[in-house]
């Protein structure tokens, strides 16, 4: 059976600046509770795309705020071991976040405010994915493909297309469980946690689940 | 595929050129109108003038027009650029006039025709009067609106929003507005005459002939003659820096056609050289791009040291060159200079003296920050960046179900 080749893309984000700012937690919390979707997945996501992790101190926009400018490391350390991998989809996600700053402001029975004087500033993210011109149809071309990609491919099919529509996986697990009937493959990619890593880590622990051991490196769908 | 976008493969980040072309692929054919006010000098023309080849290689139909005034109307919008940047400024029915008559006049000579336009700052802004409906409009705001005087801004904003789209460099200067603010970071070309690569020997030669000696460590700042850039907080900051390290001071900078007070505060600052032999300032012409490269280049510390700042592209120069930045903490030149790894962000003179000499001071930190500060620039801050998110916003507003 012949199998159905799958088409790699890519993705880059339009940032929407929404009129909505925090100069202190209550704020914050109440942006949270209250912008669309996307600002939450772009706060919680873009320290992926833009590769942030070269400087801004947590994986979230929230957390990294609440440390740089509220200078408040409770709270921050509390936001940034959030895991968005642990939710089922980004409502969840907000809730916990909300959650968590509603607890730590009654804690301390005020709410901190921004020392520096610099706001948090809302977005929204617009993503314009488009295709690389790569298809693959095998565990080997998939090897090569990941080997070679641009880090936003890579983004693309390990958070855009998994997390963002609602899924842990996304239609890359399907195919290689589907087309390839690779199911071990596919297990482990889709317990594969991307959010622990930055995009070069994420490359490099893909390629060691999909070149396997020697004895999972047969080829599993047609060159 | 065009050669000049080809260039950028080995500078920029791998990757991105492919990205691009991707990008690019379904957009081939539409045209493309970039407006602004000046042909040469200041960093929206120089961005402007690669900008504009590299869309036609990835095979859009790009244009660049500029805005005719004449100095009435260039003091006017100077006035206007100072006002929507928070300084204290009146506005009189004669320069709503000069400016209104001014644009509406442009608006009858240019042609206009495009499948999107893109009209750069305030200055051509009321173009937008000629809008055909079904035509994105864009514009694109490259200085600090985060506090402007509220009579300049309130006209302003009349012709704002009649775009589709306004695009700021942070997001602290976007206003309230009823069409979608967009974030869009500038960018500088690696491979023009102000930031390409070159020879030691031709730095030495250019700064040599600039008149300035090597003998000691330079500390730069690079920028227009303009209150807000505060060349003579510098010039107080450096005679601090001067009681401990020998060290020489260079301020360089040129006019724009768009800029009438740049003479008064060269003035200034020439009164506040009061004939020091340590300190140089170089007025350049505004094609004076290798000489500035040259000065980067030779430079041990570059200073920034605004008060207001749209984004402050001199920032980036000079981290593409490996210098480590003293900025002053405002406008964009906090989201360039990540402090204590490829400079510090200061707000005062003292501020800025104590960490221009801790630099001077420890060569090889400065050289650690540069070389952080050169890859920082690659990830966040190349031409191609800007091309890519261009394109990605044109893709958006091109796309059946626009601007959600």
């Amino acid at each position: 059976m012949s199998v159905k080749p799958y088409a790699l893309y890519s993705c880059v984000d339009i940032r929407q600046i929404i009129n909505r700012r925090a100069h202190g937690e209550q704020e914050l919390l109440e942006g949270i509770e209250e912008v669309h979707e996307d600002s939450i997945y772009y706060h919680t996501h873009s320290y992926y795309l833009h590769g942030k992790y070269d400087y801004d101190l947590y994986p979230n926009d929230f957390a990294t705020w609440v440390a740089d400018d509220v200078r408040d490391r409770l709270l921050s350390e509390r936001l940034a071991v959030l895991d968005p991998f642990q939710f089922e989809n980004l409502e969840a996600l907000r809730e916990e976040i909300v959650n968590t700053i509603d607890d730590h402001i009654n804690q301390l029975g005020f709410s901190p405010r921004a020392l520096t004087g610099d706001a948090f500033h809302f977005f929204r993210a617009h993503i314009m994915s488009f295709p690389t011109g790569i298809t693959v149809r095998s565990r080997k071309e998939l090897s090569r493909a990941i080997r070679t990609a641009m880090p936003q491919t890579i983004y693309y099919h390990f958070f855009e297309d998994a997390f963002r529509k609602g899924s842990r996986s996304g239609s890359l697990v399907q195919w290689v469980a589907d087309e390839l009937g690779d199911q071990d493959l596919a297990e482990k990619l889709a317990t594969f946690n991307p959010y622990r890593l930055h995009l070069e880590r994420i490359r490099s622990e893909l390629l060691s689940l999909i070149d396997g051991s020697p004895k999972d490196r047969g080829e599993a769908g047609a060159e | 595929m065009g050669k000049a976008l080809d260039m950028y493969r080995e500078i920029a980040s791998p990757g991105t050129v492919d990205m691009i072309e991707r990008l690019a692929d379904p957009l081939r054919g539409r045209s493309l109108l970039h407006v602004n006010s000046t042909r040469v000098g200041g960093g929206v023309a120089e961005i402007l003038d690669r900008l504009v080849g590299l869309f036609a290689d990835v095979g859009l139909k790009p244009r660049w027009e500029v805005l005719k005034g004449n100095e009435d109307f260039f003091n006017v919008t100077k006035a206007f650029h100072n006002a929507l940047q928070g300084q204290n400024q009146l506005l009189t029915d004669d320069m709503r006039e000069t400016y209104t008559s001014c644009v509406r006049a442009n608006g009858d000579e240019l042609d206009l025709e495009a499948d999107a336009v893109v009209i750069h700052d305030p200055q051509p802004a009321g173009l937008v009067e000629r809008r055909q409906p079904e035509i994105p409009w864009i514009w694109r705001c490259h200085i600090d609106l985060s506090r402007p005087h509220r009579d300049f801004w309130k006209f302003l904003r009349s012709y704002i929003i009649q775009y589709d789209v306004a695009l700021f460099s942070l997001a602290k200067f976007a206003r309230r507005l009823p069409l979608p603010q967009l974030l869009l970071l500038p960018a500088i070309d690696p491979l023009s005459d102000k930031n390409i690569e070159l020879p030691e020997e031709e730095v030495r030669d250019r700064v040599t002939k600039m008149g300035v000696p090597l003998d000691r460590p330079i500390v730069l700042q690079v920028s227009r003659f303009d209150r807000f850039k505060d060349p003579v907080g510098v010039i107080q900051a450096f005679r601090l820096v001067r009681r401990d390290v020998a060290c020489r001071l260079v301020l360089a900078g040129g006019t724009a056609d768009d800029d009438p007070e740049s003479a008064a505060v060269l003035e200034e600052v020439q009164e506040a050289v009061q004939g020091d032999p340590d300190i140089l300032v170089l007025v350049l012409p505004p094609t004076a791009h290798r000489d500035i490269n040259a000065l980067q280049r030779a430079a041990s510390v570059v200073i920034q040291k605004s008060t207001r700042e749209g984004f402050g592209l001199t920032v980036t120069e000079a981290m593409w060159k490996g210098k480590p930045v003293v900025g002053g903490q405002v406008g964009g030149i906090t989201n360039q200079i990540l402090y204590g790894r490829t400079g510090y962000l200061v707000n005062s003179v003292e501020g800025a003296a104590f960490r221009l000499r801790t630099l001077i001071e420890n060569p090889a930190l400065a050289a650690q920050m540069g070389r952080e500060g050169k890859e920082h620039v690659r990830r966040n801050f190349l031409i191609t960046r800007n091309l890519r998110d261009y394109l990605a916003l044109l893709s958006w507003l091109w796309a059946p179900r626009a601007k959600g």
